[in-house]
């Protein structure tokens, strides 16, 4: 222990005086652990809202044909025929199934000038019954018949003017922000809520509204609602499990990022180990006459391959060090949402990077191995010179 | 008659190159008793080298055996021939061999890592070692803030701190002038009699080679003639 621990200190030493190319492995190893770590955190944020938004007990019905929530129009009339149909969740003999109205609205970004788009959505109270992950979590809710709306705290956090008691001017009508509600990190976190006639009103859309969410008696009760609603000739409205519904909107997406992370990732892993090889290789070969000293002093190829292996791990996680800062600077508590990859469908997904314990530990593990397998080979090919040349230099 | 100290024989040693095998050394055979300072001396490309390096461990002959203080280490392995080095062996080079990040003071002890010693006693021992040299007050210089004499001075340091029984040199003075050969010199001779060091040292130096008691002539592989001078 001790001499490896000798030879350690030693060889950084050696590293520092003559770095070279050797650096090129902390930049390598940094690059992969920026890279691996955001994909990481991408696709867990996007996993975890997805997992957190779409319930399989409850069903979206929207215009039959339509595939989002934004192409609406349903007639007033269905939504009293569906609160009556077998197989949904009952409190005090109603269906519990809330009527709403989506529009999108568009307004400043916090940290930057920029404006985004974020849903705003028309509630009634049921709008709460059907979803119980939904709760205000500071100010209250809207009064209906008022020009006031709560936000949910991504989109609070995300966009200018939506403190609670402040006004904001949405699409030519100015609105007091009442509270803001959480949804245990799903996506209606990124919306805006206001009361769902005088927003219907406001549209112009008097006699319509955008969607009905249903809570079922039970996940097993959506393929015959689904039935008895195609099989009703009045409705004019098709079904989507929620939680499908929300998997299909960035199912696409998700497994793009994943497919692509992949693919970056071994690339990246290839290129990275390719000059981390190389950069340890030109290290090593800079140290030739040392390595063979210190062999013919008596020290042995085993504690000399494992000093060198342990200098990659420290250089490889200075570099993914390195990286997490810089990742972590840049991205986390970033909320991003799919609302521009997705307008056309209107809906949004959002997410959060978070720089968890986990992807650390990802970023600690890939960066490690990466800089001890770079080393291995020209470590190796050091330790197995022959001697009396390599003290020559 | 005692068993000498170094007893190589019948070695046979050669290097593969060119698609074919350059013999250097063939059935050699060589005795050093305890205690002896040799010069090994010979045109270059003799293979005074290739004799040193395997008596010191850093190669195996093909052929023959190497027996020094009773053990033949051409049957040690890697493992134990790299700590038999440690154990028995102080190596002072040409270009000295430093390590250029370390200090005066961090070369000597260097070895002293293979011990079993505290860090108070290796500090200890490098400070002794390096007084021997007289380099006391360039303990905490680096290689490259010393003469190459003084360079060689510690080396020399680092090669008796473990106070081993046999010193080997190659060319020892090859890159020193008059005066710092001369310094070098003296301390070896010291070392040899003050110290009891066993010293197989390789040179070209007529000079240097004055300060031996037994002097070989190597040519072609082959010893040519000894002499042996009185110990002065
Ligand atoms: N590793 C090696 N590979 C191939 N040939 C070698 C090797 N080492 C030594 N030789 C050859 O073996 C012969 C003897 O070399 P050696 O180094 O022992 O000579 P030397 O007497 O020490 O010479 P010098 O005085 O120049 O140091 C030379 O012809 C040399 O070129
Ligand atoms: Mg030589």
């Amino acid at each position: 222990m001790k001499e490896v621990s000798s030879l350690l200190l030693m060889f950084l030493k050696l590293f520092l005086a003559r770095p070279g190319s050797g650096v090129i492995i902390v930049f390598g190893v940094a690059g992969l652990t920026a890279i691996v770590t955001s994909l990481f955190a991408v696709s867990t944020a996007f996993e975890g809202a997805l997992a957190s938004t779409g319930q399989p007990d409850r069903a979206l019905l929207l215009r039959a044909g339509s595939t989002s929530e934004i192409n609406g129009n349903v007639a007033l009339n269905q939504y009293e025929i569906v609160r009556d149909m077998a197989g949904l969740l009952r409190l005090q003999d109603k269906g519990v199934a809330s009527r709403e109205t989506y529009v999108t609205a568009n307004l400043r970004m916090k940290n930057s000038s920029k404006e985004a788009t974020l849903p705003l959505r028309g509630v009634e109270a049921a709008a709460f019954t059907v979803r119980p992950e939904v709760s205000i979590v500071s100010g209250a809710t809207f009064d209906a018949g008022k020009y006031e709306l709560i936000a949910g705290v991504k989109a609070a956090q995300t966009f200018a003017g939506l403190e609670v008691g402040q006004t904001i001017r949405i699409r030519g009508q100015e609105y007091l922000v009442r509270g803001h509600f959480s949804a245990e990190g799903g996506a209606n976190e990124t919306e805006l809520w206001m009361d769902e006639r005088l927003l219907a009103a406001t549209l112009g859309r008097g006699e319509t509204f955008s969607s009905i969410i249903v809570r079922l008696e039970s996940a097993r009760e959506f393929e015959s609602f689904q039935a008895q609603l195609a099989a009703d000739r009045r409705l004019t409205l098709s079904a989507y499990r929620e939680s499908s519904f929300y998997e299909d909107l960035a199912g696409p997406t998700t497994s793009m990022i994943q497919t692509l992370g992949l693919l970056v990732g071994i690339i990246m892993s290839i290129g990275a180990l390719a000059a981390g090889v190389n950069s340890m290789q030109a290290a090593l070969e800079s140290r030739t006459r040392e390595i063979a000293t210190l062999r013919a002093l008596g020290f042995g190829r085993v504690p000399v391959l494992t000093a060198v292996l342990a200098e990659c791990a420290v250089l490889s996680l200075i570099g993914a060090g390195a990286a997490l800062v810089g990742v972590f600077v840049l991205l986390d508590g970033q909320t991003l949402s799919t609302v521009a990859a997705s307008t056309t469908s209107g809906t949004q997904v959002a997410f959060e990077f978070d720089i968890t314990g986990e992807s650390l530990a990802i970023a600690g593990l890939t960066a490690l191995s990466l800089g001890v397998l770079g080393g291995l080979m020209p470590g190796i090919a050091a330790i197995r010179r022959p001697i009396p040349q390599a003290l020559r230099g | 008659m005692t068993t000498p100290f170094i007893r190589c024989e019948n070695i046979t040693h050669g290097y593969f190159r060119g698609g074919h095998q350059l013999e250097v050394l063939s059935s050699l055979t060589l005795s050093v008793e305890s205690g002896d300072f040799v010069a090994l001396m010979g045109p270059s490309g003799s293979g005074k080298s290739t004799l040193l390096n395997l008596i010191a461990g850093l190669e195996k002959p093909h052929a023959g055996d190497i027996t020094i203080g009773g053990i033949d280490i051409t049957s040690l392995d890697e493992q134990t021939l790299a700590a038999w080095r440690a154990a028995t062996l102080g190596f002072v080079f040409q270009f000295y061999n430093l390590i250029p990040v370390l200090t005066a003071h961090d070369n000597v002890a260097l070895p002293l890592m293979l011990t079993p010693l505290s860090r108070k006693e290796r500090n200890q021992r490098a400070a002794a070692a390096l007084e021997i040299v007289d380099l006391t007050d360039r303990a905490k210089h680096k290689p490259t803030e010393l003469s190459g004499g003084q360079q060689q001075r510690v080396a020399i340091a680092r090669a008796l701190v473990t106070d081993p029984r046999l010193l080997v040199c190659d060319e020892p003075t090859g890159d020193l002038d008059r005066a710092s050969a001369t310094e070098t010199l003296q301390l070896l001779k010291m070392l040899n009699t003050d110290f009891d060091k066993t010293i197989f040292m390789v040179t070209h130096d007529p000079e240097a080679a004055s300060y031996a008691h037994t002097v070989w002539h190597m040519d072609k592989g082959n010893l040519r003639d000894r002499q042996k001078r009185a110990v002065a």
